[in-house]
């Protein structure tokens, strides 16, 4: 296989920073993180030997190192065990929020976002930042992580729920009103 | 007759899952009219897909990885230490 990290760097960069970003909340850490899965491709690219897709691989590598890096830090994110619904109807039923799609130019609500994907546990966030922020096809995200698709689905479903409840009682609930 | 049914008593339970997948994959035709007729008279859900909408659009707006880091790593990258 053509071995080209810096190749790498310039079709895959974004994807893998802003994947990181997304669960280590800062920048710097980001980036190192980055760095050091580039590093580690390069010193296994034999492993590649006979994969279909480099991001997909890049992004296998890059969790591990993301993985080690929250162990340091001593963060893990348990997942939330929230009622949504009580027998198939909403528990607590969505809110109006007020000009939603006016707050898409906001800088401060994407901020809001950010730190509510941040909060996601580990294995929602993943599937929620591949298919939503990166639009990897649903395919991929599925080999990426490992899942069937029922199961991506379902780890789609409560990430997008949690987002929607963390955006109304901290932003559409205090800032919009 | 088992699928008059779900069109009519589609719970919102349901109704979200289904407002959560057609974001990925096209929905069947069941599932499809069954989640309209839902929409039709419940405004709770209603909500619920517009917010999806927006959090999906509002995610696609994520910060790339600055220059200075680009360049960092990709010196990094072409020259390992081991």
């Amino acid at each position: 296989m053509n071995c080209d990290p810096a190749r790498w760097l310039e079709e895959h960069g974004d994807v893998l920073y802003r994947f990181a970003l997304s669960r280590l909340r800062d920048r710097t850490l980001a980036e190192d993180v980055v760095q050091d899965a580039l590093l580690g491709a390069l010193k296994n690219a034999k492993d590649f030997e006979g994969r279909a897709d480099v991001r997909t691989w890049l992004i296998g590598i890059l969790r591990n190192k993301i993985a080690d890096q929250m162990r340091k830090l001593g963060r893990t994110r348990e997942e939330a065990i929230e009622q949504e619904f009580e027998s198939g109807r909403w528990a607590a039923p969505p809110g109006e929020w007020h000009d939603p799609e006016g707050q898409l130019e906001n800088e401060e609500f994407r901020q809001r976002l950010a730190e509510c994907m941040s909060l996601l546990p580990e294995s929602l966030a993943d599937a929620f930042v591949l298919r939503e922020v990166e639009g990897l096809e649903y395919e991929k995200v599925c080999d990426a992580l490992g899942l069937t698709a029922t199961n991506l689905s379902t780890r789609l479903y409560r990430a997008r729920l949690l987002l929607r409840k963390c955006l109304e009682d901290n932003w559409f609930g205090e800032a919009v009103k | 007759m088992k699928n008059v049914w779900r069109i009519l008593t589609l719970p919102c339970e349901e109704a979200a899952r289904l407002m959560s997948d057609e974001r990925d994959a096209p929905l069947s035709r069941l599932d499809r009219m069954a989640l309209r007729a839902h929409l039709l008279s419940c405004r709770s859900c209603k909500r619920f897909r517009r917010h999806l909408r927006v959090i999906s659009i509002a995610a696609k707006s994520a910060e790339p990885m600055s220059e200075d880091a680009r360049e960092r790593i990709s010196r990094a990258v072409s020259e390992p230490e081991d």
